[in-house]
C-alpha cells in the first residue's frame, strides 16, 4: 500500500513536472497540422506559420505569446544560426521553447534553460535589452523546420498593442492573431486592411477574437507619395482605467502616462535656480522658453542609456542635469520642469520621428518613438526638441511636419498636428555663364526655418573638411547629381543657413543649330522626381519630400530669350515650388495632384535662347 | 588619553588624504599647451590626442584550478588617453567607452578591469567620474550561466566641446595566450605624445622590433627597482603623429601606423621567439590530429579511393567547391582550426576559414597529395614583419597544393566564390608555409591585371511610341569587384540582396525596376545581374528633335565612393581594374544622331589611367562604348585632384546631350 502510494505520488510529480515543463511544447503544431499548412514551394527561407496571441488576464496583465515556424530554404548562409528571442524590461521574457524538425525526421527540443544570453549594451546604447538564444549545433538545411514559441509579459498594457505579420518577416504565410480577454472586459481594435475579418468566440472564462491572414508580403517603399507602413495591422487596446469599459481615449492614455512618470515630475532646487537665473530679465513666456531651450540643447548632449523602463520613462531630472546627457525624453523633461519653475505652462508631447508613416489615431495605441515639448503662446503652438542640439526655437526639424503629437495634459491630452513653419524655404539665386555646353554658376542658397536646423547642428558637429563633404553630398542629392563643385562657403545667420556655391553644370546647354536650349531640370536634375502622380485608389495619399518650398531666381547674363524684342532684358528663370507636405485626404488630394503635375511641367520646360550681342 | 586621541586624529586625517588622493598615473597637461591646442589651429580635426600611453607589465603566475597547478604569464596593461575635444563629433566618439574581453576561466579565475576618468573644463575645474558610473556586464553567457565575455561600459557625464578628457584603464589578464605583442603608436586622430612601456621579469629574454626603426628609436631601459633580479622596463616615445583617417581605398591602419612588437625569446628554459619554434609547435599541436572519416568523404561527394590515383587540378578544385558548398563559414576567423573535431565540423557543416582549410589539407594528405598549410595575413590587414616571429600577425590558415611544378593556394574567405579564384586580398602577399620540421616564407603573386577585375554594364535602350525609354540592363562584376560584392552580402537573404540591387544600382538607371535577376554568385566567379524597367533617362522634345543623355551605374557609384573634399592618404585600389560601359539604343524610325555626337574621345589620368569613349551608329543602332582603365593600383595622395578631374571629364563626356534629328 505504501509502495502504491509512493508510485502514485511519483506519477503525480512526473505529470505535474511535465505539464509545467512542457507548457509551451504542447502548443507546437502536430505533424498533420504542419503538413496541412499552405505556402508556396520555393527555395527561399519562409515563415510558414506565425501566430501572435495577446492574453489579457483578470488582474490586468498582458501576456504575449509568439509562435513562429520557419522553413529553411536552400540559402544556408542566411539561415538563422540561432533560435532567439528578446528579453527587456518593457517586454519581459517568461518562457521560451523551441524545436528543430530535420528533413531526416530527427527532432531536437530546447527549453529556456538551454538558452545562452547576450547583453545588447554597447558604447552607443546602454540598455537592459538581452537576446536569449540557442546556438544550433548543426547547420540548418533546406527543408528543416524551426519552431519557436515565446511568452512575454508586456509591462505596460496601457500602451496598447499592434498585431502585424510584418513583425515576423518579409514573406509570411498562415498568420493568426488572437486576442483573449476576460468575459467582463471590452476590447477595441482598428484593422488597417478591410480584408481581415474578426472571428468571435467565447467560453465561460474568456472571450476570443481571431484574425487569419493567409499571405503577407512586405511591401517595398516606392516613393514619397506612399505611406511606408502599408502592411496589414491591427491596433488594439482595452479600457485603460480599471472598471471602465468605455472605449479608451487619448485623454485616458495621457493621464496614465502622467501617473507613470509622476515621480519624475518634481523639479529640484538646482533646476529651479538654473531656470530663474537664465530667465531673470525676460518677460514674455516665449522669450523665457526660448532661453531655456537654447541652454538645454547646448549643454546636454544626446546619449542613449536605457535602464529599467528607460524606453518610456525619462531618467530622474537631477541625474540628467548632473550627467549632462540624455535622450529626447530627458531633454523634454528637464525643459518642462525648468519652464514650470518660472511659471510657464508647457506640455510633454509624444510623437513619431520618421517620414511617411501613417498614424492611426482611432485608438490610443502607442506609435511613438520621440518626445518634445509643447508651448501654446498667443494662440500659436511652439515645439521644443532638445535633440536638435542647435536650432531655431519653437520649431521642429522638417521630418516632424504634419506628424501627430500627443500633448500630455491632465484630463486634456489630445493629438495636435505639428504644423509646418510658414517660413520654410530654400531660396536659390545666382548667375550662370556659358562655357561651351556647360554653365558655370555662382549660386547663393539660403535655407530657412525648419530647413536650416540640420545644417546648424551638423556644422557644429563636424570639422570643417567633413562638413564640406556633407554639404557637397547634400548638393548632389538635392540639387544636381552632376554638379562639379568649384568652391563652397557657408554662413549662419539667425534662422537662415546660407551656402555660397561655385559650380560647373555639365551638359546643361543643348545646342541645336544656332540656338541654345536650357531647362531647370537640366540644371538641377534632383529637385523633383521625374514622375507624375495620378489619383489613386487609396483614400489618402502622402507627400513627404525633404523640401517642398523652393524659390529659384537664376539669371543668364549672356542669353536672351530667342524671341526677345530689342532692348529686352537678359534671360531669367523664376521658379517656385510651393507644395505643402501631406497627408492629403480624398478631398485635398485631387487639387494637390493637379498642382504637383503642373509644377513638374514647369520644371521640365525648355527655354529657347540666343546669345546676346 | 589625549595623546591617543591626537594620534587617532592624525592617522584619520592622513588616511583620509591617502584615500582622497587622485591616483591617476599621469598629470593633466599644463595650461600653455592646452591654450595652444585650439580648433582654429587644427581646423580639420575633431580632437587632438595629447597623450596615448600603453604599458604592459608581464609577470609569472601560479594558480590552483580544479586540482591542477597552472603556471603561466599574466599581464597588467595600463592604457592612458588624454585628449582635447574640438567638436561634438569628438564628444560623441570619446564620450562612450566599451572594452570587451574573454573570460577563459569564467567566474572561477576572472580577469580584472578598472577605469578612472576625469575631465578638465575650460574654466580649469576638474570633474572626476565616480567609480560606480562604469559598469562591468556579462555580455555573453553560456547555458550554465558562466560568463564567456565581459564588457566594461560607460558614458562619460559632463563632457563638452573644449574639455580635456583623461581615461586610464587597467586590465589584468590572468593568463595570456601569446608570448608576443604588437603596439601601434598612431590613432585615428592626431597624437602629440605616444608612449609605450614594456616590463618583463628578470629571466625573460625578449626581442623588440620597431617599424620604422629610425623614427621610433631604441628604448630607454630601466631596472624595475633596486632589488637584484627585479626585471626591466623598456620605454619608447614618439611625438607628433599624423592621424590615420578611415578613407576608402587606403592602406590598412596597421600598415600606416608606427609600431613596436615584442617577442619573448625564452622562458623557464623554454626556447621561444623564433619562427622555427612557433611553427613546429603549431604543427605538433594542430596539424597532426584527426583524419577525415570515410563516411564524411561520401557526404561531400568524394571517394577515399582517390589516394591511389593521380590528383589533378580539376580534382582539387572540385574538392574546394564541395567543401565550400558543404560548410557554412563563420564571419570570424581564428588561426587555430578545431583539428581534433574535424569530423564534427563536417557533421555540423559549420566552421570558420581555418576549419575548412584544415579539412581540405587532411583530405589531400589522405590522398597522398603534396599539400601544406600556410599562415595568411591578407592585404586588408596589412603586411607582416618577418623579423617579428609571432602568430599574432595571422588570422587564418589556407592550403598550398603543388602538382608537378605548379603551385596554387586555396583560401576559404567568404568573399571567394565556390569555384575557386585567387582573391585580390592575398595577391600579392607573403605567407608562411608550415612544414613538419620548419617553414618557408613564400610569396603569392599572380600579377593581377585590370582585365580580370571589371565592372561592366550593358544597356539596351528602346524608345516607345511616346519616345519614352525602357532599359534592359546587364551588370557584371568580375575579379576583385565580384569578391567585394560577395563578401558584403554573404550572409544576406535573397530578398535583401535584391532590395540592395534595386536601391543601390537599379535606381541610378531605372525610374521603375520591373525585373531583377541575379545569378548564383556565391558559386560562380562572376556576378551577373539583369535589370529591366522604365529608364531614368529623360527624353526632351525640342522643336522637331529629341534630346537625351545616358545614365550609368558603375562609374557614378565609384565616383560617389571615392570623392572627398580633401584626401589624407594615398589611394590603393584592391587591384588594377576597369569600368566598361555600353549602350545600344535602337533609333526611332526616321531619326538619326547629330554628327556632333559621333566622336571618339580619350583622356589620361594619374598613374597611367586612361579612358576612351566612342559613339557610332550601325544599322540604325546607336552604340556608345566607354572604358575607364586603371592599370595600376597605387595613386599617390598628391595626384588625387588629377584623379577627380579625370573622372569628371569622363562623366561629363559620357553624359553629353545626344540629339536625334529626323532624317
Amino acid at each position: 500500500m505504501q509502495a502504491v502510494k509512493m508510485v502514485i505520488a511519483i506519477l503525480i510529480l512526473v505529470i505535474f513536472y511535465s505539464c509545467n515543463s512542457y507548457s509551451l511544447r504542447k502548443d507546437m503544431l502536430q505533424s498533420n497540422a504542419l503538413n496541412a499548412l499552405n505556402y508556396p514551394k520555393v527555395h527561399d527561407n519562409q515563415i510558414i506559420f506565425f501566430k501572435k496571441t495577446l492574453i489579457y488576464t483578470d488582474d490586468n496583465r498582458l501576456l504575449i505569446k509568439r509562435h513562429r515556424i520557419l522553413k529553411l530554404g536552400n540559402d544556408l548562409k542566411s539561415a538563422p544560426e540561432v533560435l532567439y528571442t528578446y528579453d527587456r524590461s518593457l517586454e519581459k521574457l517568461l518562457n521560451c521553447e523551441a524545436r528543430v524538425l530535420r528533413r531526416n525526421k530527427k527532432v531536437a527540443y530546447y527549453k529556456l534553460k538551454d538558452f545562452h544570453t547576450i547583453n545588447l549594451s554597447n558604447a552607443r546604447m546602454i540598455s537592459d535589452a538581452k537576446i536569449r538564444l540557442i546556438p544550433v549545433a548543426d547547420v540548418l538545411l533546406e527543408g528543416d523546420i524551426v519552431e519557436i514559441i515565446s511568452q512575454h509579459e508586456q509591462t505596460f498594457p496601457e500602451l496598447g498593442s499592434i498585431l502585424s505579420p510584418a513583425e515576423a518577416g518579409t514573406h509570411v504565410y498562415n498568420s493568426e492573431f488572437v486576442i483573449e480577454y476576460p468575459v467582463n472586459d471590452s476590447i477595441y481594435f482598428k484593422i488597417t486592411d478591410p480584408k481581415l475579418k474578426p472571428i468571435y468566440s467565447h467560453n465561460e472564462d474568456c472571450k476570443r477574437i481571431l484574425f487569419r491572414l493567409k499571405t503577407h508580403n512586405k511591401l517595398s517603399d516606392e516613393n514619397y507619395f506612399n505611406y511606408k507602413n502599408k502592411e496589414t495591422a491591427i491596433y488594439i487596446n482595452k479600457q485603460i482605467n480599471a472598471g471602465n469599459n468605455d472605449k479608451p481615449s487619448w485623454t485616458e492614455f495621457g493621464n496614465w502616462y502622467l501617473q507613470l512618470i509622476n515621480q519624475r515630475l518634481q523639479a529640484t532646487p538646482e533646476i529651479c535656480d538654473l531656470a530663474e537665473m537664465l530667465t531673470k530679465n525676460l518677460h514674455s513666456d516665449k522669450a523665457k522658453m526660448d532661453t531655456i531651450f537654447q541652454y538645454i540643447q547646448k549643454n546636454i548632449r544626446y546619449e542613449q542609456e536605457y535602464l529599467e523602463y528607460g524606453g518610456i520613462i525619462p531618467n530622474p531630472p537631477a541625474m540628467i542635469l548632473s550627467r549632462k546627457y540624455g535622450d529626447c525624453k530627458d531633454y523634454s523633461l528637464i525643459m518642462y520642469l525648468m519652464a514650470e519653475c518660472v511659471g510657464l505652462n508647457t506640455d510633454l508631447t509624444l510623437c513619431y520621428r520618421g517620414r511617411g508613416i501613417q498614424f492611426y489615431d482611432d485608438l490610443p495605441v502607442s506609435q511613438f518613438n520621440h518626445m518634445i515639448l509643447h508651448l501654446n503662446y498667443d494662440g500659436t503652438d511652439y515645439w521644443y526638441d532638445g535633440t536638435n542640439r542647435t536650432g531655431i526655437s519653437g520649431i521642429t526639424t522638417a521630418d516632424l511636419i504634419n506628424q501627430k503629437g500627443l500633448v500630455i495634459k491632465k484630463d486634456n491630452s489630445r493629438l495636435i498636428n505639428i504644423a509646418e513653419s510658414g517660413e520654410n524655404k530654400i531660396y536659390i539665386s545666382g548667375h550662370l555663364l556659358k562655357q561651351s555646353n556647360n554653365l558655370n554658376a555662382d549660386l547663393r542658397i539660403v535655407l530657412s526655418s525648419q530647413y536650416a536646423i540640420d545644417f546648424f547642428y551638423v556644422s557644429d558637429y563636424l570639422n570643417s573638411a567633413d562638413f564640406s563633404n556633407y554639404l557637397i553630398d547634400w548638393v548632389h542629392n538635392t540639387l544636381g547629381s552632376n554638379l562639379t563643385i568649384l568652391d563652397l562657403l557657408w554662413e549662419k545667420n539667425a534662422g537662415d543657413f546660407t551656402i555660397f556655391l561655385k559650380t560647373e553644370i555639365p551638359n546643361s546647354i543643348i545646342r541645336i543649330d544656332s540656338n541654345s536650349f536650357v531647362s531647370l531640370k537640366k540644371i538641377f536634375n534632383c529637385l523633383l522626381p521625374d514622375q507624375t502622380i495620378a489619383a489613386r485608389d487609396e483614400k489618402n495619399i502622402n507627400y513627404y519630400p525633404d523640401y517642398g518650398r523652393i524659390n529659384i531666381e537664376l539669371q543668364f547674363p549672356e542669353f536672351l530669350p530667342a524671341e526677345a524684342a530689342l532692348g529686352e532684358d537678359i534671360f531669367k528663370i523664376d521658379f517656385n515650388i510651393n507644395l505643402p507636405p501631406g497627408p492629403f485626404d480624398s478631398a485635398a488630394k485631387i487639387p494637390f495632384i493637379e498642382r504637383y503635375n503642373k509644377i513638374l511641367e514647369d520644371y521640365a520646360r525648355i527655354y529657347k535662347l540666343r546669345i546676346r550681342g | 588619553m589625549k595623546n591617543l586621541v591626537f594620534l587617532l586624529i592624525v592617522f584619520f586625517i592622513t588616511g583620509l588624504s591617502y584615500l582622497n588622493a587622485e591616483d591617476f598615473i599621469r598629470n593633466l597637461p599644463k595650461d600653455e599647451m592646452l591654450n595652444w591646442l585650439s580648433p582654429e589651429r587644427f581646423q580639420n580635426h575633431d580632437a587632438v590626442i595629447i597623450l596615448k600611453e600603453q604599458s604592459v607589465f608581464v609577470n609569472e603566475r601560479e594558480i590552483f584550478y580544479r586540482g591542477l597547478e597552472l603556471r603561466g604569464k599574466s599581464t597588467m596593461t595600463n592604457k592612458v588617453l588624454i585628449v582635447k575635444l574640438f567638436n561634438d563629433a569628438a564628444v560623441e566618439r570619446y564620450g562612450s567607452y566599451e572594452h570587451e574581453y574573454y573570460e577563459w576561466f569564467g567566474d572561477e579565475i576572472p580577469n580584472g578591469i578598472e577605469v578612472k576618468v576625469r575631465v578638465l573644463k575650460p574654466d580649469k575645474s576638474i570633474w572626476v567620474m565616480p567609480d560606480d558610473n562604469a559598469q562591468i556586464i556579462v555580455s555573453r553567457r553560456n547555458k550554465s550561466g558562466d560568463p564567456i565575455t565581459r564588457k566594461l561600459l560607460f558614458k562619460i557625464p559632463n563632457l563638452a566641446v573644449g574639455d580635456i578628457l583623461q581615461i586610464e584603464e587597467k586590465f589584468t589578464e590572468v593568463f595570456i595566450r601569446s608570448y608576443s605583442g604588437l603596439f601601434f603608436y598612431n590613432d585615428r586622430d592626431l597624437v602629440l605624445y605616444s608612449n609605450l612601456y614594456l616590463t618583463f621579469p628578470f629571466k625573460e629574454e625578449v626581442n623588440f622590433l620597431s617599424f620604422p626603426a629610425s623614427q621610433i628609436g631604441e628604448p630607454t631601459i630601466q631596472q624595475v627597482s633596486q632589488s637584484y633580479g627585479s626585471g626591466k622596463t623598456y620605454f619608447w616615445s614618439v611625438r607628433d603623429l599624423n592621424p590615420i583617417p578611415d578613407e576608402p581605398y587606403s592602406r590598412p591602419f596597421a600598415e600606416q601606423s608606427l609600431l613596436t612588437a615584442f617577442v619573448v625569446k625564452s622562458s623557464d628554459h623554454i626556447s621561444l621567439g623564433e619562427w622555427q619554434r612557433t611553427v613546429k609547435n603549431f604543427y605538433k599541436d594542430f596539424l597532426e590530429d584527426d583524419e577525415v572519416d570515410p563516411d564524411q568523404f561520401e557526404a561531400i561527394g568524394f571517394s577515399t579511393s582517390y589516394k591511389d590515383s593521380v590528383i589533378t587540378w580539376e580534382t582539387v578544385d572540385k574538392l574546394y567547391t564541395a567543401l565550400r558548398k558543404h560548410i557554412v563559414l563563420s564571419g570570424f576567423n581564428s588561426l587555430y582550426p578545431q583539428s581534433e573535431d574535424i569530423n564534427y565540423i563536417l557533421e555540423t557543416k559549420k566552421g570558420d576559414a581555418s576549419d575548412a582549410a584544415y579539412i581540405m589539407y587532411k583530405i589531400l594528405q589522405q590522398w597522398r597529395q603534396s599539400v601544406n598549410i600556410v599562415w595568411v595575413r591578407d592585404r586588408r590587414e596589412g603586411i607582416f614583419e618577418f623579423s617579428v616571429p609571432s602568430r599574432l600577425w595571422f588570422d587564418r590558415i589556407a592550403v598550398k597544393v603543388v602538382i608537378k611544378d605548379q603551385t596554387r593556394y586555396y583560401d576559404f574567405d567568404r568573399s571567394i566564390p565556390y569555384q575557386y579564384e585567387t582573391p585580390w586580398f592575398i595577391n600579392p602577399i607573403d605567407v608562411l608555409t608550415i612544414e613538419k620540421e620548419g617553414f618557408k616564407k613564400e610569396r603569392i603573386q599572380k600579377f593581377p591585371n585590370m582585365y580580370e577585375n571589371r565592372f561592366t554594364e550593358s544597356h539596351v535602350l528602346t524608345f516607345d511610341e511616346q519616345f519614352k525609354l525602357s532599359d534592359s540592363l546587364i551588370v557584371n562584376y568580375t575579379g576583385s569587384a565580384a569578391q567585394d560584392f560577395r563578401g558584403e552580402h554573404y550572409a544576406e537573404e535573397t530578398d535583401e540582396i535584391v532590395s540592395f540591387i534595386n536601391d543601390d544600382i537599379g535606381k541610378t538607371c531605372l525610374s521603375k525596376c520591373d525585373t531583377i535577376v541575379v545569378n548564383d554568385f556565391f558559386y560562380n566567379r562572376d556576378i551577373n545581374m539583369r535589370l529591366a524597367g522604365k529608364s531614368a533617362v529623360a527624353v526632351d522634345n525640342i522643336e522637331d528633335k529629341y534630346v537625351f543623355s545616358v545614365k550609368n551605374c558603375n562609374l557614378a557609384r565609384f565616383y560617389k565612393k571615392i570623392f572627398a573634399v580633401a584626401r589624407r592618404g594615398d589611394i590603393v585600389f584592391h587591384s588594377p581594374f576597369e569600368i566598361i560601359m555600353q549602350w545600344n539604343i535602337k533609333l526611332p524610325e526616321g531619326y538619326s544622331v547629330s554628327k556632333d555626337n559621333l566622336a571618339k574621345k580619350q583622356f589620361l589620368g594619374p598613374a597611367n589611367a586612361y579612358s576612351e569613349l566612342d559613339l557610332k551608329v550601325e544599322k540604325n543602332v546607336l552604340n556608345i562604348k566607354a572604358g575607364i582603365h586603371f592599370p595600376q593600383m597605387y595613386i599617390p595622395c598628391n595626384q588625387y585632384p588629377v584623379l577627380i578631374k579625370f573622372l569628371d571629364d569622363n562623366i561629363q563626356t559620357l553624359e553629353q546631350n545626344i540629339i536625334l534629328t529626323q532624317s
